[in-house]
């Protein structure tokens, strides 16, 4: 099993909704906190889950794309065996990639080792931190079934997010990975994203080109 | 230091189980409803109500971070006092006891009921009890009442409603489950939030089609199928190409216009008289419209067959049907000339209108739902054209704004896309009629020592007869209804202190803002206007607007201005309603409304606005808050959410649901003294669903009619006719040319502007801004978007929102960059005709060239919302409200405004660019001293509802 | 990246105490070592070990968990390094005593053997440590053999500029110390132009249409979903050093660390002073310094995609305000 999610790239409007529903339901969850630095000066804080605004092509041909990031669980995650004292793992029943804080000593070595940037390191407490894919809340049979999801697939408001078992071809999350042609992030590097995206499908001009040029040429040159 | 917001030790064990309440958010306009999860005393979640009608379920960024709006150090728990002897502005402000405030208040209310209401002036921001602030005012006396809605968005409002009786926004919507075509035109990212991103996530789930129009691309822009860069302020050129081409392809319905519209009400051609342009009526007050056969027969006779074209005679006057007003406007409209004004390719006019009208006509929807329309005809099915739009602020907030919304809602009659499956939908209580029969009263002795208005204080006018005039002279301080704004539905707030200041039409003695930043970003000329609120008579030494109320939960920058500031409560601290009498949270299928209830305790002293209002109504004896022994009607707003009714026993509240004493009735019945229990047990909200018969086509469907008088959205079940063609604006054009019999200006300034802008069929012209003469002076449009994390001012104070955004450059397209030799990250210069500005600049390929464009709201003053004086929002975040001009160019009688509406025109501001050799934020104003010592800064912040789980 | 203190500092004393430890084998095999040499250089080599096994244990923050260090031996490089460099300390301390002690005769075959072991366990250690940057794909200018050669050259260099000021004051002018450092100054050159060479393809490679599938380049970072790039937590990534000050550190480094080193060791012996040979010594020395910093401050991690802008496109992150309070 390995759960995941699967990110919409035609429905994400870069609404940080996941970011901050990660932030809400984690500082206070049981990896938390989620802390903040500087809270009335020059604030900078720990996310663990951050929305990359991207623009790309020249003018017209502008596309502007949003990539909501957080912790791909990989299923060869390289953070996993570079840490010396086995803090981060690999959880084997369900592929969610932890940390457990009693035994991090800090080194930060994970932190390189994530090619994408979402392990985030607490300075206070000396460990780092990143998405636990809620675990805590998949796993407390005391919340109503809507919470025992991921926050941040609960908020989004355009329900660009799927959470869900990569390796069980049947689910919603394998099905939309193998219909709409899902990728993961910087492939080259080998960790073998779990986490996917969904590629935009432009829908084309309900005008055929004919037709367009005939009636310019009749009646608008 | 180390600061956790929840000590480490005082938890017991119980605090960890969750209570889950409901209530409805306030983090923005959206009302969504929310789930409240406490741990203990602490806000541990918040989420969506998967059941509410408005977000599903869903919740913004916003939203979420409630959590740290409610714990913001910025929060005014004391009422405060100007420090006595201290200028006004420095923020010196001592904290008093609520007693001395009220009475202080009370006094000066008091005395201005007793000698002229009028010198109160109450304006409100962003606030969402219009409805009871409209009453209070009313009752007051005063005519200078107004919301938001003039710097906002009052031509989308009125341009809808001088329309077709309804709005985008929360009037009316795009139905984007079934539309095949959806048109966004100047929409930023968030308007609505979580409602138009689930609509947005519905088509694209169904695979249609999505085209933005905006100088900009972003937000919701980033997820169209195609983006069309618009010069600014053309939309109006564009929207008028677009018709020229589906009229000259033939691809426009015919048969909706004629049934549902005036476009086949014959308009009398008498130029020079004052019968011109208005229609040809019956005794009874029916359009005529001809027959194929040439024969004239009133509109509801006609059932439909009104033609639309054509000249005809008739008693000796020249008729003509309205629709060939409006060919006639759009023939030079070719979309070559919209090519030079808009820059948009000409093909791609031509393309956009070929798609919209052969997706309209050719590819309809049709249900199987049976209705029966105000002819009595039964219909078997529904017919739906799948072409929709929606609009904002980027049509709104323009000089010409209101006649390119006008201009908009004849496209959509066009294409027959109003209230049709798959195009724009009314919310309820929507449709009205066009306009909706609301005035306020015209007459200046309505209002009069001690005695409240007569009518609302805002409407509807239809005739030059209902202006708020005393000859030229306008009746309101913000010069609303005068022969400058004429249409100003939502009044002019943008207008008040510069008026208020000038004495112009009169001095008053009290400004009452609530929840309005009016010293900072919802303010023009922000210097000046600083400048303003501190003005002082020369001879007296008086302050020129003597008393400068502020309610205000938060140390904005307008805090610093109050004489008395009186806190308010957040949002999870107080009870509220939305309003069907407000501005409606109703979906496209049925009327809803919901309530905010009290999740936490107030913090400190703060009390509820609302509730202060009341208190102050029953110290004043407010005819309408107490009854005729002076006894008050209600404690509260609690109360006052309960009992009050429109009028005495009208059994129309402000809740709709679980009316009735046993809590049974909806819509219409007696109050219920558990109707706000009621809510809080049902999740904090109520749904009707019309029946799937009364759901589409309501402005002309007979049971919906009928029902929407029942239950009093309406007052009679009379057709309401869509208006292709606008009367009333005929009306004003006639009283510019002199030809009005009626109340007409004498001033040829003001003549001038009636018969300019006060066309009948939409029309396009420049953005008043745009003179010739300073084409290469300014030759850059500046505007801003709202970012989706923040809303106006409230974001910069909540420690999570802050790092979302915290700084903003000023975005320009490489190109222009490169032809004005200006580098990415460069300091440069911004400057309109009134001021310049620094601000760093930031390349983007997603802006129009002949644009350059920032966030809005996102700079704070020194010393205001408890934060550093070095953080971000003081030192890199930039405002453009300086340099946006007050005043109209070339004069200083008119404000920066739609000369229709009073619109405030933000975004015709014109800039030049240039290399800055200041390095840093220019302006900044002079630090103020915070309403309260803010709590220290450190260097570890960590929220957490409880430690039980802690390391 | 942001360069540690701490990793400096161990990266740093790891090499020179494994290349001063070689100058003891080196000089022991060719006769060389007398007594004050050898307590001079291990006392130093000893000193550069506790210095940088000192910062490698600041640099863990949580000192509770470092019990649990060595439980990932079978994959972690670091888990390796702890031991490694243990096991490097530790036989340099022993051979040290041993040294003190004075029992053992210093060019004896059985004291030459015990240098050499000594000095494969420091090059053990060095290995590893460049194993542990070297092995993470991730860290795209480090990720090649390239890094292990650089480290153990500079180390070893930086070893032998010592040994030969060390050597130099006591027997006069080496040819075979002289000729040693001079090898070591030519390898170390070669390698470090190789790396930066390296280092410039590791920039390059960050692409949006990998790390995002974008279709059409060249894009441009507008947010990474905080207004500014997180300083604190993502170490990795900021700040990213600007192409002049990456320039005029690789040309400090190439002087100190190469260029008048070999000046001096050629005046040194031309001149037979040793103060030219302290002179090379030190310059080394301040070359390590400055390569080392470069190494880190340069590196390119993969997700800088998410934070810069592409190569030549300014970065979007605005100048801190407290910089005090950022660094
Ligand atoms: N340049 C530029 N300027 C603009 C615009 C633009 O697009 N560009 N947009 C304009 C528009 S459309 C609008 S609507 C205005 C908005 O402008 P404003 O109505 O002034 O809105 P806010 O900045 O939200 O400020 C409202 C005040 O409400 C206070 N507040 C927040 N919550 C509460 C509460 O619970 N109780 C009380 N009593 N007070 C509260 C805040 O502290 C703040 O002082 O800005 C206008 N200004
Ligand atoms: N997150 C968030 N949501 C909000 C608010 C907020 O502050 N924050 N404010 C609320 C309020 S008070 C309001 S009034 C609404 C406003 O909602 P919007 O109208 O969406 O907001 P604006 O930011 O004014 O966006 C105006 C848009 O019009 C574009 N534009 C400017 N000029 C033109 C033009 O001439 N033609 C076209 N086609 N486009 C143009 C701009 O690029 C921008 O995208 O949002 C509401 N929702
Ligand atoms: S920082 Fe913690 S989790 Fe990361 S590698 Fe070091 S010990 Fe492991
Ligand atoms: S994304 Fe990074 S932190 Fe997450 S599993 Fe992969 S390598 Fe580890
Ligand atoms: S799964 Fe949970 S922890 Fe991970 S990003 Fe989403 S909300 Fe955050
Ligand atoms: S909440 Fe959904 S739409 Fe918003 S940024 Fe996250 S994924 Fe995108
Ligand atoms: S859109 Fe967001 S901020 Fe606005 S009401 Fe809904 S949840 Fe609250
Ligand atoms: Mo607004």
């Amino acid at each position: 099993m390995q759960l995941t999610i699967v990110t919409d790239l035609n429905k994400c409007v870069g609404c940080k909704s996941c970011q901050v529903s990660c932030k809400e339901h984690n500082t206070s969850g049981a990896y938390g906190p989620v802390p903040d630095a500087h809270p009335r000066a020059d604030v900078d804080g720990m996310w663990w889950n951050r929305i990359v605004t991207m623009e790309s092509g020249a003018y017209p041909n502008t596309s502007v794309m949003y990539l909501p990031k957080a912790c791909m669980h990989c299923y060869d995650a390289p953070c996993v065996p570079v840490c010396p004292t086995g803090a981060s793992y690999k959880r084997e029943d369900n592929g969610v990639v932890l940390i457990d804080y009693d035994s991090c000593i800090g080194c930060q070595l994970c932190m390189w080792a994530c090619p994408y940037g979402v392990r985030e390191f607490d300075e206070e407490e000396g460990v780092v931190k990143k998405c636990t894919l809620c675990i805590d809340r998949l796993e407390d049979e005391s919340l109503p079934e809507v919470e025992r999801q991921p926050a941040c697939v609960q908020s989004c408001p355009t329900h660009a997010r799927t959470f869900g078992d990569l390796d069980d071809p049947t689910s919603e999350v394998a099905r939309l990975v193998s219909t709409r042609q899902g990728f993961g992030l910087l492939p080259e590097l080998g960790a073998r994203p779990s986490v996917h995206y969904l590629p935009r499908r432009p829908e084309p001009p309900r005008v055929d080109k004919e037709t367009l040029e005939k009636v310019m040429a009749e009646r608008y040159e | 230091m180390a600061q956790y917001l929840v000590s480490l030790h005082a938890q017991d064990s119980t605090s960890s189980t969750l209570r889950h309440m409901h209530t409805t958010c306030y983090m923005c306009a959206c009302r969504c409803g929310i789930d409240v999860a406490m741990e203990g005393d602490k806000v541990r979640f918040i989420s969506g109500i998967p059941e509410n009608p408005v977000n599903k379920g869903v919740w913004c960024a916003k939203g979420g971070a409630g959590i740290m709006t409610e714990y913001s150090p910025a929060r005014l728990t004391t009422p405060l006092m100007r420090e006595p002897g201290a200028p006004r502005g420095e923020g010196r402000l001592v904290p008093v006891d609520w007693e001395t405030a009220l009475t202080t208040v009370a006094g000066w209310l008091k005395d201005i009921r007793r000698t002229d209401p009028r010198r109160l002036a109450y304006f409100t921001g962003r606030d969402q009890m219009q409805a009871f602030n409209g009453f209070w005012a009313r009752q007051f006396g005063t005519p200078n009442w107004a919301a938001h809605g003039g710097f906002c968005s009052v031509n989308m409002a009125a341009g809808g409603m001088y329309s077709v009786g309804g709005s985008f926004w929360e009037f009316g919507w795009p139905d984007l489950d079934q539309a095949r075509l959806f048109l966004m035109f100047g929409v930023a990212e968030d308007h609505p939030s979580n409602p138009l991103k689930l609509a947005i996530s519905a088509l694209k789930e169904q695979g249609g089609r999505f085209v933005v129009v905006n100088p900009v691309r972003s937000g919701y822009g980033a997820l169209a199928d195609e983006w069309v860069p618009i010069r600014p302020g053309t939309d109006g050129a564009f929207l008028l190409s677009l018709m020229h081409v589906l009229y000259r392809e033939n691809l426009y319905d015919r048969a909706y216009l004629s049934a549902w519209t005036n476009a086949p009400g014959l308009v009398i051609r008498a130029p020079g008289t004052d019968k011109d342009g208005l229609f040809y009526r019956t005794e009874d007050g029916d359009m005529w419209v001809a027959l194929d056969s040439g024969e004239l027969v009133p509109y509801a006779q006609a059932q439909g067959q009104g033609v639309l074209e054509g000249r005809f005679e008739h008693e000796g006057l020249e008729l003509e049907p309205a629709f060939q007003t409006l060919v006639r406007e759009i023939s030079a409209a070719t979309p070559a000339w919209a090519e030079q004004v808009t820059g948009i390719p000409k093909k791609t006019i031509v393309r956009l209108a070929l798609e919209m009208g052969m997706t309209a006509l050719q590819h309809p929807i049709v249900l199987p739902i049976a209705w029966t329309d105000i002819y009595g005809v039964q219909h078997t099915e529904t017919v739906g054209r799948p072409v929709a739009f929606h609009a904002m602020r980027g049509l709104a907030a323009h000089t010409n704004g209101f006649q390119t919304i006008r201009a908009l809602f004849d496209l959509m009659m066009m294409l027959g896309t109003v209230d049709t499956p798959g195009g724009f939908l009314y919310k309820s209580p929507y449709p009205k009629p066009v306009p909706p029969r609301v005035k306020p009263a015209a007459n200046p002795d309505a209002y009069r020592p001690n005695q409240p208005a007569p009518a609302p204080l805002l409407g509807y006018p239809t005739s030059p007869d209902d202006m708020l005039v005393d000859g030229d002279r306008p009746i309101r301080i913000d010069e609303a209804y005068s022969w400058k704004y004429p249409l100003a539905a939502h009044g002019a707030i943008q207008n008040v202190i510069g008026n208020a200041v000038d004495a112009n039409p009169y001095a008053i003695d009290t400004l009452m803002i609530y929840m309005a930043n009016v010293a900072w970003n919802s303010t023009w000329n922000t210097l000046s206007t600083r400048e303003m609120l501190t003005a002082r008579d020369e001879t007296t030494g008086e302050y020129r607007i003597p008393h400068v109320i502020v309610f205000d939960a938060f140390d904005s920058e307008t805090v610093a201005y109050g004489d008395l500031v009186f806190p308010d409560t957040t949002y999870l601290e107080r009870w509220d309603a939305t309003s069907l009498q407000d501005r409606p949270i109703s979906e496209p299928t049925g009327p809803a409304d919901s309530i905010r209830q009290p999740i936490l305790p107030a913090q400190g002293n703060a009390r509820p606005t609302a509730d202060v209002l009341i208190e102050l109504a029953n110290r004043l004896e407010l005819p309408g808050f107490v009854d005729e022994e002076g006894t008050p009607r209600y404690r509260n707003y609690a109360d006052f959410i309960q009992f009050w009714e429109t009028t005495p026993g009208s059994g129309v509240g402000l809740l709709s649901g679980f009316r009735g004493s046993d809590g049974k009735d909806e819509l219409v019945g007696e109050p219920n003294p558990h109707q706000l229990e009621a809510y809080a047990s049902h999740k904090a909200f109520w749904q009707y669903e019309l029946p799937d018969e009364h759901r589409y086509y309501r402005m002309a469907n007979q049971g919906y009619l009928e029902w929407a008088q029942r239950v009093k959205f309406i007052d009679t079940a009379e057709p309401l006719t869509l208006n292709l063609y606008s009367e009333p604006l005929q009306t004003f054009r006639l009283a510019g040319m002199g030809q009005w019999p009626g109340k007409s200006p004498q001033d040829d300034q003001l003549k001038r502007r009636l018969a300019t802008y006060f066309a009948p069929v939409p029309i396009w012209y420049a953005p008043l801004e745009d003179r010739p003469e300073e084409a290469e002076s300014f030759p850059l449009r500046i505007i801003t978007q709202r970012p989706m994390t923040h809303y106006h001012s409230w974001g910069s104070h909540n420690t999570w929102l802050r790092q979302l955004l915290n700084e903003n450059p000023l975005f320009m397209n490489p190109i222009k960059a490169r032809e004005l030799g200006l580098s990415e990250g460069q300091w440069v210069w911004i400057e309109s005709r009134i001021g310049k500005m620094t601000g760093k600049l930031r390349f983007s390929d997603a802006v129009e060239p002949g644009t350059v464009w920032t966030w809005n709201a996102i700079a704070k003053g020194p010393g205001s919302w408890a934060l550093d004086p070095q953080s971000p929002e003081v030192r890199r975040a930039i405002l453009i409200n300086h340099i946006i001009p007050d005043r109209q160019a070339g004069t200083k009688d008119f404000f920066n405004n739609d000369p229709i509406t009073g619109q405030a025109g933000w975004y015709d501001a014109r800039v030049r660019v240039y290399p800055s050799e200041r390095h840093e934020v220019w302006p900044i104003v002079d630090a103020r001293q915070p309403a309260a010592a803010p709590p220290p800064d450190t260097d570890y912040f960590a929220y957490r509802s409880s430690q039980s789980q802690g390391r | 990246m942001k360069p540690a203190p701490q990793l400096l500092v161990l990266t740093l004393g790891q090499g020179l105490a494994g290349g001063m430890t070689a100058s003891v084998g080196f000089l022991a095999s060719i006769g060389g070592l007398n007594h004050r040499l050898a307590l001079l250089l291990l006392g130093a080599a000893l000193f550069c070990a506790i210095l940088g096994g000192g910062a490698s244990f600041f640099h863990m923050h949580h000192f509770s968990a470092a019990r649990y260090i060595l439980r990932r031996l079978k994959t972690s490089w670091l888990s390796r390094e702890a031991l490694t460099t243990g096991l490097f300390g530790g036989t340099l301390f022993l051979l040290t005593v041993a040294t003190v002690w004075g029992r053992l005769a210093l060019n004896s075959p059985l004291y030459i053997a015990l240098a050499w072991l000594v000095t494969f366990f420091g090059l053990v250690a060095i290995f590893v440590t460049a194993m542990l940057y070297a092995s993470i794909p991730a860290m795209l200018s480090w990720h090649s053999p390239v890094t292990v050669l650089n480290l153990l050259a500079v180390g070893l260099l930086g070893g032998s500029g010592w040994g030969g000021f060390f050597g130099m004051v006591e027997h006069g002018p080496s040819g075979q110390l002289a000729a040693a450092v001079a090898i070591f100054l030519v390898v170390t050159g070669a390698v470090k132009a190789f790396q930066w060479h390296v280092f410039s393809l590791a920039r390059h490679r960050i692409r949006a249409t990998t790390g995002f599938g974008l279709p059409f380049a060249p894009y441009r970072l507008q947010d990474s979903g905080t207004t500014r790039a997180p300083y604190r937590t993502q170490t990795q990534v900021h700040p990213v050093i600007s192409d002049g000050l990456r320039l005029r550190m690789a040309v400090v480094t190439a002087i100190f660390l190469t260029v008048l080193p070999i000046v001096l060791v050629i005046l040194s012996q031309i001149a037979a002073e040793w103060g030219w040979m302290l002179g090379a010594a030190i310059s080394i020395t301040l070359g390590s310094i400055f390569e080392r910093w470069l190494f880190f401050a340069d590196a390119t991690h993969s997700s800088r995609v998410f934070f810069a802008d592409e190569p030549r496109e300014a970065s979007r992150v605005a100048e801190p305000v407290m910089r005090g309070r950022l660094s």
